[in-house]
């Protein structure tokens, strides 16, 4: 470690002094919309040294002085080559032309740096242009259901938005929204995700052999960027689907240096489903449903130098039910009230400031905010009146949980020359627990009681410092290393944790490379969740002195190969252990139980190993990828199964992602305006979940008091429920108007109607009793009204 | 609550459909079930019925026609045990010896047979009770006992604690002109303690047995106190309390802990599924021994 760092110290030492180098840098972005290109590459190529663009668009080349010919390239992007008399440091802002600006789509670019020639390996970068044409569930574009087509991800249950990762838990996923951790990101029960693709540039996975930079969380990364706002022109897109609208506004307000853009989404299923349920319940009860969405963002360039952007995104997700009854009876009318209530939801806010220190020294300040609050309530008031007055009883119940957080990072990314790129930075957040707190009232004729309890707000510090260099070693190898520091200070204990993190890569030719990798993660904070059910009820609780941080040993080896210049194949194996999981006691659970949480749950390890396969076609008119897992993942704890090994929830032997999207020529309609479709197609199979039922029920002992039967569980998860597999597909039509474009997206989720299970239970059928799936989705059509000007 | 579930499923129903699947054959067959929780004080008693699907909705049947051995520890049988009035019985008052181990075969035919091991564990005596009285965090009066006790350094123990209250009635005999005392009934006390040796323990958290193990406190002398309501209050009525430390062998222990969570989940939709210790092989049930030390206070 000691010479390594001596060699990095030696780079900004040496460098400077090299008086035959100058470094060409700049920002690379949009021509149309200014919209920073992030990954963008640009070579030099001659040399064929070169360097790709940051989170901000920035990038920084220092190569020898003389005429040197600079290739800046972006997929979906028409490649500019300039030739650049280099004699000094130059700054240079490059703007790529999209290709789907320009009339033919088989006029594409080149793409950006190849998957053999990455060091990263475990990773995908999703396209939002794939988000958004892949066929979509109820008309909803979701970035989380197109990341869990790809091997290693998996979703939970039918039509749940939620991602696990190799083997990891819903709570091991850090995903970031412009760099600020989101701790909830489903609607309506995790069936949408709360990212608005209208509003999102770009998105990044990360399932393994993690930068150093990238912290918190065991088992991915989500780094999803927003859109910084169209810089040029005044623009705005929407839709209009089936069960939810949204629009976006984006532009200018000073013209090159400041803009925004303002996206939100609502949905009317509340309006929708009143009437049916009003109508069930014979007009004794109603209730509705509906979450919204807002993602915010402004920035402002100071200088070619200084940048500033403040983005938000807040969310909410509202439930309810309320019910009426009246009964008069001698005189005497009793009326009853009840109100129910379900409420979550996340705020997240980013102050970001980037500055260009020097031409190879780039810095970003970021204050950040989130917060997410879950709150359950129900009330029932009765209100007796008769000759004598009236009296009323009220009985109230809430439920509160949540996690808040203050944050502030500093980050730097220096590129002393092509073989370096050096990042580094510190960081601090400051959480607030509120891990389940109930609220109890009473007030009945001269009694009030009001009273709370559960567990303690908790309070906690977390404080990292990370360095890492992707470093070249000559042509055929190429590293990253780096190391995470990381120290939780919760109560009067005080965790430390130095997590070393290593991937590297070997060119085999110029076509393919193997690439293996290593990463310890920590994460201090758990998410207490219970299995037999999907509310967003979970719980973020930090480490404590009697419950240790999680972590994870990864590693990771694979080949990559380019075929054909147009398909990028990868085939992977892992083994990742998990240490100080949590899980809830047998019996426990989150709600009506004044116990402390630490009370209620167990800690133990977990484990998963497995292979992936990823081919994937990023070019063309014809583009997508077939993706292929096989994994196995287990759980272990003391108190729970008996102590046994027993398969986690997720444990899905296989699973198979299919996502293919085509697009046929543009043809003039009858006004001669373009208009193209392309259409899409989803395929998804995995091996049924594992689900803890109890087959056979047997007398206990003592008989009597307290019940006579119980029903035998053979083991925690162990029975599996039927093989998931579907068939979605979908057509985009779009037609150039006058001004903007609009498309007509139509759909078919499962257009099979497999019936996949989404939970079991016990029933009746023909007075025998059976055990019964139920399935959510038929076969579901839907279309939407796509706008953009 | 539940009617956020009603208008949930309701909301779902509209585009839910439902299916029935097939279970294994395996878990139709049905099995023994042996549940015997000896002690030392009692002469061998063992109740036998059989297993269903939970597919079948049928009466969970005891089992008259079974042949009950139980053997010592090196295999010698030591009664069969006869069928009487719906439980097996010793005939010959034979009963558990502490500190011995004994296994029991259980065949029955179209039954697979079952069998099990288990030890009668030995007494632990409770030295002291200590009391005190004290205020919940709801406001009321309780009453403290702190119960003291040395466990055994050679052996791994596992423990249940309760407390016994004998309700007596006080009535004036006008005939005799004295006071009489009828027992009314005998309640078992719900037990709070924060005590974290305790696996269900807890402030403001009750459990009519505590349980716990001597991981942590083997070989010492040690002391639980515990809070508990005292009942009702008067002058007609007076309490027997009782205080008994249940030793228990690890596998009744595991049961013990297991139907207790199990019992309180039942019905609770948020809890966790429970698992109940069975030591029964091929079949169900408890095969579990546990000697009782009692102290009147």
């Amino acid at each position: 470690m000691r010479n390594y760092l001596v060699a990095v110290c030696s780079f900004f030492l040496v460098v400077p002094s090299i008086s035959q180098v100058a470094t060409l840098s700049g920002f690379i972005s949009d021509k149309a919309s200014g919209e920073k290109l992030i990954g963008a590459t640009i070579i030099e190529v001659e040399s064929k040294k070169g360097t790709s663009a940051n989170l901000y668009g920035f990038y920084s080349l220092t190569i020898p002085q003389g005429e040197v010919t600079v290739r800046f390239s972006y997929v979906g992007y028409k490649t500019v080559v300039k030739k650049i008399k280099l004699d000094s440091n130059y700054k240079l802002n490059i703007e790529l032309e999209s290709s789907a600006t320009l009339k033919e789509f088989e006029v594409v670019a080149s793409q950006s740096e190849k998957i053999q020639e990455k060091t990263q390996m475990s990773s995908v970068d999703i396209s939002m242009e794939k988000v958004k044409s892949l066929p979509v569930f109820l008309g909803e574009q979701d970035i989380m259901k197109t990341i869990q087509l790809l091997p290693g991800v998996q979703s939970g249950s039918e039509g749940s938005s939620g991602l696990y990762v190799r083997g990891g838990g819903p709570d091991q996923n850090l995903i970031l929204l412009d760099g600020v951790p989101v701790y909830n990101a489903s609607h309506l029960f995790g069936f949408f995700s709360v990212f608005n693709a209208d509003a999102i540039n770009s998105v990044q996975l990360i399932k393994g052999g993690f930068p150093a930079r990238y912290g918190g969380r065991l088992s991915s990364v989500i780094d999803i960027r927003m859109k910084e706002g169209n810089q040029k022109e005044f623009h705005g897109e929407g839709s209009i689907g089936l069960i939810s609208s949204k629009l976006s506004l984006e532009g200018p307000i000073i013209k090159d240096k400041t803009s925004f853009i303002i996206s939100a989404r609502r949905t009317y299923i509340d309006f929708l489903a009143r009437p049916l349920l009003e109508s069930a319940a014979d007009g004794e009860a109603t209730g509705g449903y509906y979450f919204y969405d807002v993602n915010a963002k402004v920035n402002h360039k100071f200088s070619e130098t200084s940048r500033l952007y403040l983005s938000a995104y807040f969310g909410d997700d509202k439930f309810s039910a309320s019910t009426s009854d009246s009964y008069l009876e001698n005189g005497v009318e009793d009326v009853y009230d009840s109100e129910n209530s379900l409420k979550w939801g996340n705020v997240i806010t980013a102050l970001r400031w980037n500055k260009i220190i020097n031409d190879k020294l780039f810095s970003n300040t970021t204050l950040r905010y989130s917060r997410y609050r879950f709150n359950v309530g129900f009330s029932e008031k009765t209100t007796t009146k008769d000759n004598s007055g009236t009296e009323t009883s009220e009985f109230k119940f809430d439920y509160f949980s949540g996690i808040e957080d203050w944050a502030g990072n500093i980050d730097f990314d220096y590129v002393p020359n092509p073989n370096h790129y050096i990042k580094f930075g510190i960081g601090d957040t400051y959480h607030t627990f509120r891990p389940g707190v109930n609220q109890f009232e009473i007030n009945e004729d001269n009694t009030n009681l009001d009273t709370t309890f559960g567990s303690q707000n908790q309070f906690a510090h977390e404080a990292n410092a990370y360095i890492e260099d992707d470093f070249k070693i000559g042509e055929l190898f190429k590293f990253n290393v780096g190391l995470h520091a990381s120290a939780f200070i919760v109560n009067k204990k005080t965790y430390f944790s130095l997590q070393p993190r290593f991937s590297g890569r070997y060119l085999l030719d110029e076509t393919m490379s193997i690439k293996a990798s290593y990463a310890r993660m920590a994460q201090f904070l758990h998410l207490l969740t219970n299995t037999s059910i999907g509310l967003p009820t979970d719980l973020w609780v930090p480490a404590t002195d009697r419950i240790a941080p999680q972590t994870s040993d990864q590693i990771a080896i694979g080949v990559a190969k380019t075929l054909k210049k147009e398909y990028e194949v990868s085939v992977e194996g892992y083994y990742k252990w998990m240490d100080n999981l949590i899980e809830y006691k047998d019996g426990a659970s989150f709600f009506g139980s004044n116990k402390d949480w630490q009370d209620k749950v167990e800690s133990g390890k977990g484990w998963s190993y497995g292979g992936e396969f990823l081919i994937e076609k990023k070019l063309g008119r014809t583009t997508g990828w077939i993706g292929y897992t096989l994994s196995w993942t287990n759980r272990q704890f003391e108190e729970i199964n008996f102590g046994e090994v027993f398969p986690y929830k997720y444990d899905r032997r296989h699973d198979i992602g299919l996502a293919v999207t085509h697009k046929f020529d543009t043809y003039k309609d009858s006004k001669g305006r373009d208009k193209w479709i392309d259409v899409g197609l989803v395929f998804v199979y995995g091996t049924g979940n594992a689900t803890t039922l109890g087959l056979e029920r047997y007398r206990s002992f003592p008989s009597g008091f307290g019940g006579e039967e119980v029903v035998h569980i053979d083991g925690r998860n162990n029975y599996r429920m039927p093989n998931y597999h579907r068939l979605d597909v979908g057509v985009n039509i779009h037609k150039k108007k006058k001004r903007g474009e609009q498309t007509w997206s139509f759909g078919l989720y499962n257009a099979y109607s497999r019936q996949n299970p989404f939970f079991l239970y016990f029933g009746f059928e023909n007075n025998q009793r059976v055990l019964k799936q139920i399935s959510l989705f038929p076969i579901l059509p839907s279309f939407s009204y796509n706008f953009k000007f | 609550m539940k009617k956020i579930f009603i208008i949930t499923l309701l909301s779902a129903s509209f585009f839910s459909c439902e299916k029935t699947l097939e279970l294994d054959a395996d878990t139709k067959t049905s099995k023994l079930v042996v549940n015997s929780l000896f002690n030392e004080k009692q002469e061998w008693r063992i109740e036998v019925s059989k297993s269903l699907s939970v597919l079948d909705e049928g009466n969970l049947e005891f089992i008259d026609n079974a042949v009950v051995n139980i053997f010592d520890k090196n295999n010698n049988l030591l009664e069969q045990i006869p069928y009487s009035f719906g439980y097996y019985e010793s005939a010959i008052g034979l009963k558990p010896i502490a500190g011995e181990n004994y296994n029991i075969a259980v065949a029955v035919p179209d039954f697979a047979t079952v069998t099990a091991e288990d030890f009668c564990p030995r007494e632990v005596p409770i030295l002291t009770v200590d009391t005190s009285s004290a205020t919940n965090s709801f406001g009321e009066k309780e009453l403290v006992a702190t119960i003291r006790f040395q466990d055994p350094a050679a052996e791994d123990n596992f423990y249940g604690l309760e407390v016994d209250l004998d309700v007596f009635q006080i009535t004036y005999n006008n005939g005799t002109g004295v006071f009489d005392t009828a027992f009314i009934d005998r309640e078992i006390a719900y037990l709070s303690s924060a005590n974290p040796i305790l696996d269900n323990g807890g402030a403001d958290s009750y459990a009519q047995t505590l349980t716990f193990n001597d991981a942590v406190i083997n070989g010492q002398s040690s002391s639980i106190r515990v809070s508990f309501s005292p009942g009702l209050e008067g002058s007609n009525y007076f309490y027997k309390k009782t205080a008994r430390l249940i030793s228990y062998s690890e596998a009744t222990y595991n049961y013990i802990k297991s139907i207790d969570a199990y019992r309180n989940a039942e019905g609770n939709p948020f809890a966790e599924p429970v698992q109940v210790f069975s030591n029964i092989e091929k079949g169900f049930g408890i095969f579990g021994g546990r000697t009782i030390s009692g102290f009147d206070f």
